[in-house]
């Protein structure tokens, strides 16, 4: 691994201008990457942080107004509302989602012969989701006279649309998100692959049925993977935008039922030319995701297998 | 492997610092073009584009040397686009304004005022060659005079052998048709769209209740008049007149809306967007009569305006060429003829004969009905104020949670007054 080779070069007496001049090909050949880390990334992210302190239409340079903005949420009631959709969407779409995208990554690995063909289809959605094409689809299916309203009006049950009455419409956007599960199936897929075989032969011969050799044996060696896929997932569902902005056409309605914490940015920003404040929640969803993070990685040992056992498994 | 370390995590939360980016974009340099060329941005949909295209075009071919470059979008996208791109002063040099963003973009100085400007506005309706004026110059020049209308679909009516509204019905009037023709349509059939969430319908009903909607000061509409309003509508949707709430949600846009899906026979909005609904509507000849009136019958409440302009950005480096080329677009035979209706009915009576549109065509219609209401309607209100865009959302929003029960019409335009007073206060 990299780190063994790096160590091992570090190792010794060396000057400080040899090692710079050791290292600046490196730094040329990373100069590219750096370039648009600073200007395109770190740039933006500084300037973004001073505009979170300022009151800047976008139109007018920015003036300083300390942290206006960050008490301004406080008494937002859309921001309120945008935060509380956003945390039921997280909640309720990246447990649903991984449980699916497990579901179909254990039955496509039980040796059928077209998987290339099945993993590929099955990823389609998530290429899709995000298309406007989407936005037509979901209303086909969910709105009022819609394929569900069908289906449930033949067996006796009238339904409003779903995906324009408040109570329901921010369900359609979670089934669209589990209906998105390509991308962590293809790694469960990858996963379940290095599980090696040995150990689940072993476990049937001492009679471990197949319920039983999944959830004693397949899941536990599966949950780094697990936890890779969740730390990714609740990070890109508290960033969801799209699926919001085109179904509901940019409104989070009806009633801020879809008021996704970065549509209500957007809305800020380029609706209502308050950069400041969109800036300004920004750095909070932000600092939102990364205690997310950090909890999901202080609380991995308790588990995910491998990180309480060093010796596990692989 | 796939287990995760602390460079994952570093990479990760980039990712997500990717977002903070996201606002702080923009920046870029440069400012107009050269004193020959420009850049022409405008909103709108296909019959606009091509008419705008043919407009340039022999602009073009009268200007030789002259470079013409554009940019179009619809309605929604084209304010993401232009706000940016203000930001970075790498606006266009010419450009069509919307009312709902003339203020802002003025206040803040991206406009230039084009008070002693080549711009000829002779023979144009009166609002509409004052309508770019504020207190520290001329901004803008209305491209087109608009008016409120209802668009009447007479063939459901027919079927049914109900009676036609005509111009000079009364709120009255309106609500006894809604809930005759609802009731003789059946379920799902409804008098007109839910205009309840239609700050620019209600706009009308305010003047009929004698105060502008806005004024100086922020509000000027009484929280009763809005009350009534909100309640008025209320009243329609629960009797099944007026379209129940996940039904005007879908409705969004010409496409889906009530009139174009034969759900309702009546549809509120802008005069000239006859011209979008009647092609969804190939075999349906649809008629345009006023805005229901206050109890004096008159059309008071109405007015004719130019709410979009023409504008030239304040920091263009052809300003000849752009104020020229602004003159050409409202003054020039072959521009009028080109572009027609599609922006709206031609601010002048030389450039309305000039179309010689067919009295049966939706254009003749749109033509008609502006110059018969046209000494009808009342005064002008001022342009509408910052903030005017996010007022009007919440407008909607508000009428949508009374729709849905989370709300009620009291509370309702209590809270719409408070939301005026945080957004034009501000």
């Amino acid at each position: 691994m990299t780190t063994a080779v790096e160590t091992r070069r570090s190792r010794g007496p060396d000057s400080l201008g040899r090692r710079l001049r050791g290292s600046l090909p490196a730094y040329a050949f990373l100069a590219p990457w750096l370039v648009g880390l600073v200007g395109l990334t770190l740039g933006p992210m500084l300037l973004s942080l001073y505009y979170s302190f300022s009151d800047y239409s976008l139109l007018s340079p920015p003036e300083w107004a300390g942290l206006a903005n960050y008490e301004r949420m406080l008494t937002d009631p859309r921001f309120a509302a945008a935060l509380r959709v956003t945390f039921l969407y997280v909640a309720l779409s990246v447990p649903l989602e991984l449980v699916f995208a497990l579901l179909v990554a254990v039955v496509l690995n039980r040796g059928l012969r077209a998987l290339p063909l099945y993993r590929a289809v099955y990823y389609l959605p998530s290429l899709l989701g995000g298309s406007v094409a989407v936005a037509i689809l979901w209303r086909q299916i969910f709105g009022n006279g819609g394929l569900v309203a069908q289906l449930l009006s033949a067996v006796g049950v009238e339904v409003p649309g779903l995906v324009s009455s408040p109570d329901t419409a921010l369900l359609t956007l979670v089934v669209l998100r589990v209906w998105q599960f390509g991308a962590p199936m293809v790694i469960f897929l990858a996963g379940l692959r290095q599980i090696p075989d040995d150990v689940l032969e072993a476990a049937q011969l001492d009679g471990a049925g197949v319920v039983q050799r999944f959830f004693r044996v397949t899941l536990p060696l599966l949950t780094p993977i697990v936890f890779f896929n969740l730390v990714l997932q609740i990070i890109g569902a508290f960033q969801a935008f799209t699926p919001a902005f085109i179904v509901s056409g940019g409104t989070g309605g009806p009633s801020d039922s879809t008021l996704f914490y970065t549509l209500y940015l957007y809305q800020r920003a380029f609706g209502n030319f308050e950069m400041g404040y969109a800036a300004a929640m920004a750095w909070v969803l932000l600092l939102i995701i990364a205690v997310f993070t950090a909890l999901n990685f202080a609380l991995r040992r308790f588990w995910v297998f491998g990180d309480e056992a060093p010796e596990g498994g692989r | 492997m796939l287990d995760l370390d602390r460079r994952a995590l570093l990479k990760m939360g980039l990712g997500a610092g990717a977002l903070a980016a996201l606002a702080g974009c923009g920046g870029g340099s440069g400012g107009g073009s050269g004193g020959t060329s420009a850049r022409v941005a405008w909103y709108g949909g296909d019959p606009v584009h091509t008419a705008m295209d043919a407009a340039l075009a022999a602009f073009t071919a009268a200007n030789a040397g002259v470079d013409l470059s554009t940019e179009r979008a619809p309605y929604d996208d084209y304010w993401d686009k232009l706000a940016t791109q203000t930001a970075g002063g790498t606006g266009p040099d010419v450009f069509r304004m919307s009312m709902a963003y003339f203020t802002e973009y003025a206040q803040r100085g991206a406009l230039r005022d084009l008070s002693g400007a080549a711009i000829s506005t002779d023979g144009f309706d009166e609002d509409v060659a004052t309508s770019g004026q504020l207190d520290d110059g001329l901004f803008g020049i209305g491209q087109s005079s608009i008016t409120h209308a209802a668009f009447v679909n007479p063939a459901p009516l027919q079927a049914l052998g109900a009676q036609a509204p005509a111009s000079g019905w009364t709120w009255d009037d309106f609500a006894t048709f809604s809930r005759d023709y609802a009731a003789a349509a059946g379920s799902g059939q409804y008098g007109s769209d839910d205009a309840g969430g239609n700050i620019q319908i209600f706009e009308v009903f305010a003047r009929q209740h004698g105060s502008e909607v806005f004024g100086p000061e922020g509000l000027a509409v009484g929280q009763d008049v809005i009350e009534e309003w909100f309640a008025f509508w209320e009243a329609l949707r629960r009797d099944g007149a007026a379209p129940p709430p996940d039904v005007t949600v879908e409705a969004a846009g010409f496409d889906a809306s009530t009139l174009a899906t034969g759900l309702a026979p009546v549809q509120f909005g802008w005069v000239q967007q006859i011209t979008f609904y009647q092609p969804l509507l190939p075999d349906q000849p649809l008629e345009i009569v006023a805005v229901p009136s206050g109890p004096d019958g008159t059309l008071a409440g109405q007015f004719v305006k130019a709410l979009d302009f023409w504008c030239v950005s304040e920091g263009t480096g052809s300003p000849e060429l752009s104020e020229q080329l602004v003159d050409f677009l409202l003054n020039d035979e072959t521009a009028v003829k080109e572009i027609g209706v599609t922006l709206g009915v031609p601010p002048s009576s030389r450039s309305r004969e000039l179309l010689g549109a067919d009295p049966s065509s939706p254009e003749g219609k749109t033509i008609a009905f502006i110059e018969e209401v046209a000494d009808q309607v009342g005064p002008s209100p001022e342009a509408w104020p910052q903030g005017y865009g996010e007022l009007q959302s919440t407008f909607t929003r508000v009428n949508e949670d009374i729709a849905f029960g989370r709300s009620d019409p009291a509370a309702g335009a209590a809270f719409m007054g408070d939301e005026a007073t945080r957004v034009l206060g501000s």
